[in-house]
């Protein structure tokens, strides 16, 4: 019997002895690796709660590592221009559209607000903020340097704004500084016989929309579009049917025959994604006779009853982030 | 050929018991993780290393926070154990320039603020980037008045888990 066990044994390990010698080489290989890892300490990073490039907003959006390694090249060249006091680089740096909307094209009032901004900063740590398809919204926060200082004599201050990376389809990367973060044609007029409404193009910041507006009185008469007599006289309208009243308070009479351009700013964060539908005029007033506000209640509320004409103007303004 | 196909195989044989000995050896040799190994108490370098790293591990379970008020500790336990060049080379060298160019000069400030025993209150901490500030309030533990402590910004910057760079308001 155990003759016949042998032979049972040594037949099969001859039958498949290539076979049992790739199986152990197999197991020796795997046995190799993992006493190997066993005994491998990997490194341990830091775990800190500063993800630069980890929005805010939505922790589960980054910034692919491509754009992130250029934002932050373009950042330490923008600041570094401005530390020392390189303006016209500084401003070479931005896009025209936000050399257009928020400092006019002219370089004079770009200066006085990274003064304002940056002033004596040393240091700026960078956040991103927000992230929408290819544009990136960072929050800047300049300080002095308090490591060199301890904060002797100073207490912890920070100015900060919003500064916004879009990719261009060509792969560049425009900067847009002043939490300036895109513009938007609208072009959309309404208009009667007594007033024109242009409404040209949208401004878009990070907390507010502007509304860029032409104004054109067509009547002999003065008109009151707003001067905080009646209800409803400025809103915007949001697709939730939300309504937001101008960020400030705005008088505005048009002289017979007038034309003026103005600007309304409303409350409106950019990620926010209750987009704005219409802008509304919402108590146009027709005056053969105004006397402003600072007249006694009684005149004023004459006034307006005998006005020539009531209406609202809507302005259909819907734009696409 | 028959010969041949029996010594082939011989050797196959002799191949397969090496390969599983050796790994069988290689087993017992290496497979105990080797823990790290008190050092002699004589040998200051390796005893200063050996609990380096032991406050390197610990750190490496802390959060941010608990991290930062380590350091804090670390530092001003420096100071009240008299081991003030250790204090000093935690400084952060503009800090140093600024305020405290030598280390006489640091000895000579920190009793007009620090007593032998102090009581460290942690007030706030704030992250800004990479930097940590830190609210304190300090009380002379053997003749201060309660009611009269001390405040001081302690501002600490972390380049890896126990390696880290440190300031305070100069008050």
């Amino acid at each position: 019997m155990w003759t016949d066990f042998r032979l049972k044994v040594r037949h099969f390990l001859r039958k498949n002895a290539k076979i049992i010698f790739i199986a152990v080489c197999i197991w020796s290989v795997v046995f190799f690796i993992n006493l190997f890892l066993k005994n491998y300490e990997a490194p341990v990073d830091l775990q800190t709660t500063y993800e630069p490039h980890t929005s805010v907003m939505d922790s589960g959006s980054s910034v692919p590592k491509k754009v992130s390694n250029r934002v932050e090249e373009m950042l330490e060249e923008y600041v570094g221009y401005c530390l020392e006091g390189n303006v016209e680089s500084a401003y070479g740096m931005l896009s025209d559209t936000c050399k257009e909307c928020s400092f006019e094209n002219n370089i004079d009032n770009f200066t006085a607000y990274m003064i304002n901004k940056i002033g004596s900063a040393k240091r700026y740590a960078i956040q991103d903020y927000s992230n929408n398809k290819n544009t990136y919204i960072y929050q800047i926060k300049y300080s002095e340097d308090m490591l060199a200082t301890g904060l002797t004599n100073a207490t912890y201050h920070y100015t900060e704004e919003k500064i916004v990376f879009k990719k261009q389809k060509n792969g560049d990367i425009e900067m847009s500084v002043g939490n300036f973060v895109d513009y938007e044609d609208i072009k959309n007029i309404s208009e009667n016989e007594y007033l024109k409404v242009d409404v040209r193009r949208a401004e878009k910041y990070y907390s507010v929309e502007r509304y860029v507006v032409v104004l054109t009185n067509r009547s002999d008469n003065t008109i009151v579009i707003a001067d905080q007599q009646e209800e409803s006289e400025i809103f915007l309208e949001l697709e939730s049917r939300d309504t937001r009243v101008p960020t400030t308070i705005t008088n505005l009479v048009l002289e017979p025959n007038q034309s003026k351009t103005i600007k309304l700013e409303f409350a409106k964060f950019y990620d926010n994604e209750n987009e704005a539908t219409s802008l509304t005029f919402g108590s146009v007033r027709v005056m053969e006779q105004y006397s402003g506000t600072e007249v006694d209640e009684n005149i004023i509320q004459s006034e307006i009853q005998n006005a020539v004409a009531k209406f609202s103007v809507n302005v259909p303004i819907k734009t696409k982030n | 050929m028959a010969n041949q196909k029996k010594d082939n195989q011989k050797k196959l044989y002799i191949a397969t018991i090496l390969i599983i000995l050796l790994t069988i050896l290689a087993g017992i040799l290496l497979g105990k993780k080797k823990e790290p190994q008190a050092p002699d108490a004589e040998d200051k370098e390796a005893v200063e290393a050996y609990i380096s790293n032991n406050i390197t591990l610990s750190l490496q379970t802390m959060e941010e926070r608990e991290r930062m008020e380590y350091y804090v500790g670390m530092f001003l336990g420096y100071i009240e154990g008299g081991e003030y060049e250790k204090a000093y080379n935690l400084l952060y060298e503009d800090f140093k320039q600024n305020y405290f160019p030598t280390l006489e000069s640091f000895e000579q400030y920190l009793p007009t603020v620090f007593s032998e025993m102090s009581d460290i209150e942690h007030e706030n901490i704030e992250r800004n980037g990479d930097i940590y500030v830190l609210w304190l309030s300090i009380t002379d533990a053997v003749n201060g008045k309660p009611g009269e402590p001390k405040k001081m910004n302690i501002v600490v910057q972390e380049n890896d888990y126990n390696d880290f760079v440190i300031s305070f308001s100069v008050i």
